[in-house]
């Protein structure tokens, strides 16, 4: 064996090693906004850092059995500082795309003849524009990974069936179950894989009906594992449903995706969401593998490209038949501009195992290819791809769909400024397909041959260049996923603490718009925050996820005249907060969202606390707001009006009355309280006078946005 | 021979094995019975004679699987493998209708108790019972069991199930 034997092997996995780097060092470490998946993920990591293997069982933010991709981060996160760890993961999780290359190689290498061949379809499925879902902590790239493995292990066990086969192919059906539940669906399609090859070798060796017995054991002997697996899952699924409880154990297993079980509907244009993916890949592969993957599909199951490739072809077909129908109806059909493509990647290798082997082998007629090619245009014409919402997120949720939305109207301009007249996205589209059908069909058997394909990797090579930079912020109108602010400030919390004490939440924020996004930013990039605080049972509403799947401690509410006693550590609470302010030393301030970070000692006390205040801050004929602060604190309110409309409150402290007004259409004001007194705690009192009636049948006078609080000398 | 054509071939060859039975066993050796019943590999050509003969309620003496070729084997009708037949059809529906009601499942499990005996001490009726297609092995007792629990669900079963629900 010899370096220059092995140069294709090498090849493969420099190219993998480029292209994950590429993507890791030049986007995905980088990206510092957050997508709501990434926090649920990076949630159940932090999680899992301790109390395994209970912590994994039981695990609120989880979405039914998908724990395996934050099992596999979550080492990262035990160790490092939050942002750094956020990065990392990144990293990690571009290895992990990257890696499907090898699995795809060798499956390549079962109906590609050449080597390099086989190498091509593995580094073009790796650089095709889903690439881009490598910068956010999403669990594709392990899907991807173990699916084409899975399917490896799948094409052998088909091959030369032995227990230890169908073990290997139970493993990986397990790993896909609990990496994404959208994979479940290839469990059963296995079932169904394994059936029809046992029928189908059955009627080959003249097996009839009555030798079902012997079927029956031979599938056995050769599927152990999974025979009896499905057995007893039957037996399970019919003594739960026979119990009564089949649905709720479907609802504890799955959680949220239970929904599904209670449908009444039919999914909304299943043919278009399927229309929708076949297109957008197709066109994001550079259309020509499409075509050329859907004739080889065509003559491999007409039997006419060997044993290898049919087998290939029909199981390919049948696990992505049953994985999209599945999808599809649990998405409930068409998304139309919330379409993504990431649940589909799926299709991904074997579009580029079968247009490299079509490419080379000459029993793929042009025949063939143009019936493809004429079809794919037909599916392009009922479906508009490019029909997607244009945002950073969605380049990497659907990158074609949103790369055709950014790309047509210019594209469609260049061909305007030459024919004088401007296509429409759809007809560019169907257009493009109908020429890269006709280009490929003059092209391939020629001496041109190699010219469609290299076109299309450029085509392809582009796309995902388009994606990663709608990700970076280099195409007008679109954000960037990349913000100006260091992953040093995001991780102010973990930075601040030396030791990474836990750190509690000290739930104390309005519940206005866009908090629970603040939320999220400092628990994504802070794993040190352990706990939530709440005062008393009632007084605000449940934090949003994934804050709520941490424990919360309870503080007790002031009284009439009382403050409860400070609890002691670390805590996060919202600067100048209406609800709650503890003292102590100020560690750390959140540079990029409204929070500050203070270690609480044991002489430290409360120094603002409400004990009636509605969780919007609104003050209310129906609810006025009561408030507390310690003797010896200058508090500064600041209020607002609620609409437009004038209104006034009185303001009740220490023996004083004041009335304040907002005049019609006023701003902010901003009220100062001299609070001193005998006792220890000083009541504030904020009473609705004049008043507007919101949507919500409130008779509202003030907004109390936030209470700035100084010691006074009384 | 088309594909079809030889599994009926095989079966019926293993029906004239069980006729020449009737009354005595018959003497055979491994070959003649692994030539005349299976097909496919040779890896699997012994399991499926085996398997051949056990559908058609069909036993060697010694056991066929193990034996060394040329070895006399003595042929005969075992009627245990339609017992067998019956009452793994029977458990599967005393199952079925135990979890619905204790009453379906009690009489689902009689059905099967009638089909065993019935295959035990009348096997010539039993036998009559059966249509001529369906081989005399499990087959037989289970086809025979799901008839009795299939008589019984709809001549009670169905009747307590509608009074339950009111449709009566």
């Amino acid at each position: 064996v010899t370096l220059r034997s092995r140069a294709h092997l090498v090849v493969l996995v420099a190219g993998a090693l480029v292209v994950g780097a590429a993507a890791a060092l030049l986007v995905a470490i980088h990206v510092n906004t957050i997508a709501l998946d990434e926090t649920i993920y990076k949630a159940s990591a932090v999680h899992y850092t301790s109390g395994l293997p209970g912590s994994l069982m039981h695990d609120l933010t989880a979405r039914g059995t998908a724990r395996l991709y934050s099992l596999l981060i979550a080492p990262l996160f035990a160790v490092l500082d939050g942002d750094l760890a956020v990065r990392w993961a990144r990293a990690f999780t571009t290895a992990l795309y990257v890696a499907s290359a090898i699995p795809v190689y060798l499956l390549a290498r079962l109906v590609v003849r050449s080597r390099w061949g086989a190498v091509v379809a593995a580094l073009a499925t790796i650089t095709a524009p889903w690439l881009v879902l490598t910068s956010a902590l999403f669990s594709e790239s392990l899907s991807l990974l173990a699916f084409c493995w899975t399917l490896v292990a799948m094409v052998h066990a088909l091959r030369r069936p032995a227990w230890w086969r169908d073990v290997l192919v139970m493993t990986g059906l397990v790993v896909l179950l609990c990496t994404r539940v959208q994979l479940g669906a290839l469990i059963p399609a296995w079932a169904i894989v394994v059936v029809l090859w046992q029928l189908r070798e059955a009627r080959a060796l003249g097996l009839g009906v009555w030798d079902l017995g012997f079927i029956l054991r031979r599938t056995l002997m050769r599927y152990p594992l999974t025979v009896l697996g499905v057995a007893l899952v039957l037996v399970v699924l019919v003594a739960l449903l026979a119990e009564g409880s089949l649905h709720h154990r479907i609802q504890v297993v799955f959680g949220g995706y239970s929904e599904i079980q209670d449908r009444t509907t039919l999914p909304i244009e299943p043919g278009r969401a399927i229309s929708f993916e076949v297109v957008a890949f197709a066109v994001g592969v550079g259309l020509v593998p499409a075509i050329l993957a859907l004739g080889w599909l065509r003559a491999a199951l007409l039997g006419r490209l060997g044993r290898e490739a049919f087998d290939l072809a029909l199981l390919g077909t049948i696990l992505l038949s049953v994985l999209f129908a599945g999808t599809v109806f649990a998405q409930n059909g068409y998304l139309g501009v919330n379409s993504e493509e990431r649940y589909y990647l799926y299709v991904l290798p074997l579009v580029w195992i079968g247009a490299v082997a079509a490419w080379e082998d000459g029993r793929v007629t042009r025949g063939w290819l143009a019936a493809s090619g004429l079809g794919l245009a037909v599916l392009a014409a009922t479906v508009d791809v490019g029909n997607v919402d244009l945002n950073a997120t969605r380049f990497f949720l659907a990158p074609v769909a949103a790369t055709v939305n950014h790309l047509s109207p210019r594209l469609s301009g260049d061909v305007e400024s030459v024919l004088g007249v401007g296509p429409g996205r759809q007809v560019l589209v169907v257009s493009v397909v109908l020429l890269a059908g006709v280009v490929t069909v003059l092209l391939l058997r020629s001496r041109w041959g190699w010219a469609p394909l290299a076109l299309a990797l450029a085509v392809q090579l582009g796309v995902t260049v388009y994606a990663f930079e709608g990700t970076r912020g280099g195409l007008a109108n679109v954000d960037s996923r990349i913000l100006p602010m260091s992953f040093h400030e995001l991780g102010w919390v973990d930075r601040a603490t030396p030791g990474s004490p836990p750190v509690t939440w000290l739930d104390s924020e309005l519940r206005v718009p866009g908090f629970a996004d603040q939320e999220r930013t400092a628990l994504f990039y802070n794993d040190e925050i352990s706990s939530v605080m709440k005062i008393g049972p009632q007084m605000l509403s449940p934090v949003g996820s994934p804050l709520d799947a941490l424990p919360v401690v309870g503080l007790a509410p002031a009284g009439p005249t009382t403050l409860p006693a400070a609890p002691t550590g670390w805590f996060v609470e919202l600067r100048d907060s209406p609800f709650i302010q503890l003292g102590g030393r100020l560690a750390a301030v959140d540079a990029v969202g409204p929070y500050e970070l203070r270690e609480v000692g044991a002489r430290d006390r409360v120094t603002w606390i409400a004990d009636s205040l509605a969780d919007d801050g609104i003050v209310s004929k129906q609810r006025p707001a009561r408030m507390l602060a310690p003797s010896g604190t200058r508090a500064t309110l600041l209020l607002s009006a609620p609409t437009p409309a004038p209104t006034s409150v009185i303001v009740r402290a220490g023996g004083r009355r004041q009335v304040v007004r907002f005049a019609r259409g006023a701003g902010e004001r901003r009220v100062t309280l001299r609070l001193c007194a005998a006792s220890g705690a000083v009541p504030v009192e904020l009473r609705a006078e004049r008043t507007t009636r919101l949507p919500d049948l409130r008779d509202v006078s003030v907004v109390v946005r936030g209470v700035h609080v100084t010691p006074v000398r009384c | 021979m088309s594909r079809a054509q030889r599994a009926r071939a095989r079966h019926a060859a293993a029906r004239d094995l069980r006729s020449r039975a009737a009354h005595a066993p018959v003497g055979t050796d491994r070959d003649e019975l692994v030539s005349l019943l299976s097909a496919g590999d040779d890896d699997e050509r012994h399991e499926l004679t085996a398997s051949t003969l056990r559908t058609h309620g069909l036993v060697t003496e010694p056991a066929l699987l193990g034996v060394d070729p040329g070895t006399p084997l003595l042929l005969r009708r075992t009627g245990a493998l339609a017992v067998q037949g019956a009452v793994i059809a029977g458990i599967a529906a005393t199952a079925f209708g135990t979890a619905r009601l204790w009453i379906y499942g009690l009489l689902f499990a009689l059905a099967t108790l009638l089909a065993a005996g019935l295959l035990l001490a009348r096997a010539d009726l039993a036998d009559r019972l059966v249509p001529d297609a369906v081989p005399r092995g499990r087959w037989a007792g289970a086809v025979l069991a799901a008839t009795l629990v299939a008589a019984v669900g709809i001549l009670v079963a169905v009747p307590v199930y509608s009074a339950r629900r009111g449709w009566l």
